[in-house]
């Protein structure tokens, strides 16, 4: 693909749709990682990868989808590797000690109501899942094409993180 | 709430049943007021994740990733056409490189004395660009004086507007004075989420501006 003059007919209009989509990519990483500073790593680090492996996205088919799932297989290596060196501990915590204004007008933002609160405690894959059904409209197909999921997967996660919310907004109703 | 379960109330609520199994929960449904409640929770569950998660989408972007974006693409470019330009000139580009670099030693040992006075009158300027474009209004203008480099810097903002990346940016006029001599430009800035002013263009009087909206 490169090289042969198509790559430049293309691009304009691929940078235009790679900046329209950065609000929820970065929302989608946040949603996947509870932290600020995270998120903006990981979105950083998905339109790097992006650009770099563009000639494998098939053009007709959903970038942000295809960028969705390299941030969450970036993300799922970056908690793999965590473990790996046990630097497991409370992110949105540390986090927030180091909280420069913007990103603390966020974490108290998610601590404000208690659904979100009770969003960030719900184990990861049932909050991704969740943000892509019930807040970006995507079917349970594309959840787990972007989640390397399977179908009942998707659906199982969406019942349970549903069941666990039920509690949280009846209490607050 | 007989046979229907949560994960066939979830499924319904987002459309995902096929044809037979909806027209089956529609019936158990009507006969199961527990079930009715359950997908009513569904649908109040959605609306506040939606509430939750809505904010997330008007704070601004970073510039750096935004401007990650254009950097990325232009690598892209710059790696394509390398690519075609080596393919047959290859050992005539290494000539010239060696030329071209051989060059910039020599400039870069006799611009070093100059190097630190310039490093001066850029911090005095970023310092009147971050005063002036976080306190003053359009058209009026923040000058700043340094007695040791017997320099003037003078900021007027000119613009303000949203950028397509939801940042607050600002044009402006820079107005350097230094033994002297005066310099004019004109300058674009966005303000990052931690306040602080990140400067996205410069250009000199006569060139063409860019769009308005375009930040990167």
């Amino acid at each position: 693909m490169e090289g042969n003059g198509k790559v430049r007919r293309v691009e304009p209009r691929i940078e235009k749709e790679i900046i329209a989509l950065l609000p929820r990519l970065r929302r989608f990483a946040l949603g996947l990682t509870r932290s600020v500073p995270a998120a903006d790593d990981l979105a950083q680090a998905t339109v790097e990868r992006a650009i770099v492996n563009l000639d494998k996205w098939q053009p007709g088919t959903r970038l942000d989808s295809w960028m969705y799932r390299i941030a969450h297989n970036l993300h799922r290596n970056e908690v793999r590797s965590q473990a790996i060196r046990g630097a497991k501990h409370g992110i949105l915590q540390t986090d927030a000690e180091h909280a420069v204004d913007g990103e603390r007008a966020v974490v108290a933002r998610l601590e404000l109501s208690a659904v979100s609160a009770a969003i960030g405690r719900l184990p990861e894959d049932q909050r991704t899942a969740l943000l892509l059904v019930a807040v970006e409209g995507r079917s349970y197909r594309e959840v787990a094409e972007i989640t390397g999921a399977s179908v009942a997967a998707v659906t199982s996660r969406i019942a349970r993180a549903r069941e666990v919310l039920r509690g949280v907004v009846e209490r607050s109703d | 709430m007989g046979e229907v379960t949560a994960e066939m109330l979830s499924a319904y609520h987002d459309r995902e049943l096929g044809l037979e199994e909806t027209s089956g929960l529609r019936r158990s449904l009507a006969a199961d007021a527990e079930a009715r409640a359950l997908l009513d929770a569904f649908g109040r569950i959605d609306d506040a994740v939606r509430e939750s998660f809505a904010a997330d989408l008007d704070a601004p972007i970073p510039l750096d990733l935004a401007r990650a974006v254009r950097s990325g693409l232009a690598a892209r470019r710059r790696r394509a056409i390398g690519r075609t330009v080596l393919r047959w000139a290859g050992p005539v580009a290494a000539a010239i490189a060696v030329v071209v670099f051989g060059n910039h030693w020599v400039e870069q040992r006799a611009g070093q004395a100059l190097a630190e006075r310039e490093f001066q009158i850029a911090a005095l300027t970023d310092r009147a660009v971050q005063d002036a474009l976080e306190n003053a209004l359009s058209g009026a203008v923040v000058s700043l004086a340094d007695d040791d480099l017997s320099g003037v810097v003078s900021i007027t903002p000119t613009r303000t507007y949203r950028s397509e990346t939801k940042h607050w940016c600002r044009e402006f006029v820079e107005d350097v004075v230094i033994d002297g001599k005066h310099t004019t430009r004109f300058g674009l800035a966005c303000r990052e989420n931690t306040g602080e002013w990140r400067r996205v263009q410069t250009r000199l009087p006569g060139s063409t501006p860019p769009p308005v909206g375009t930040v990167l």
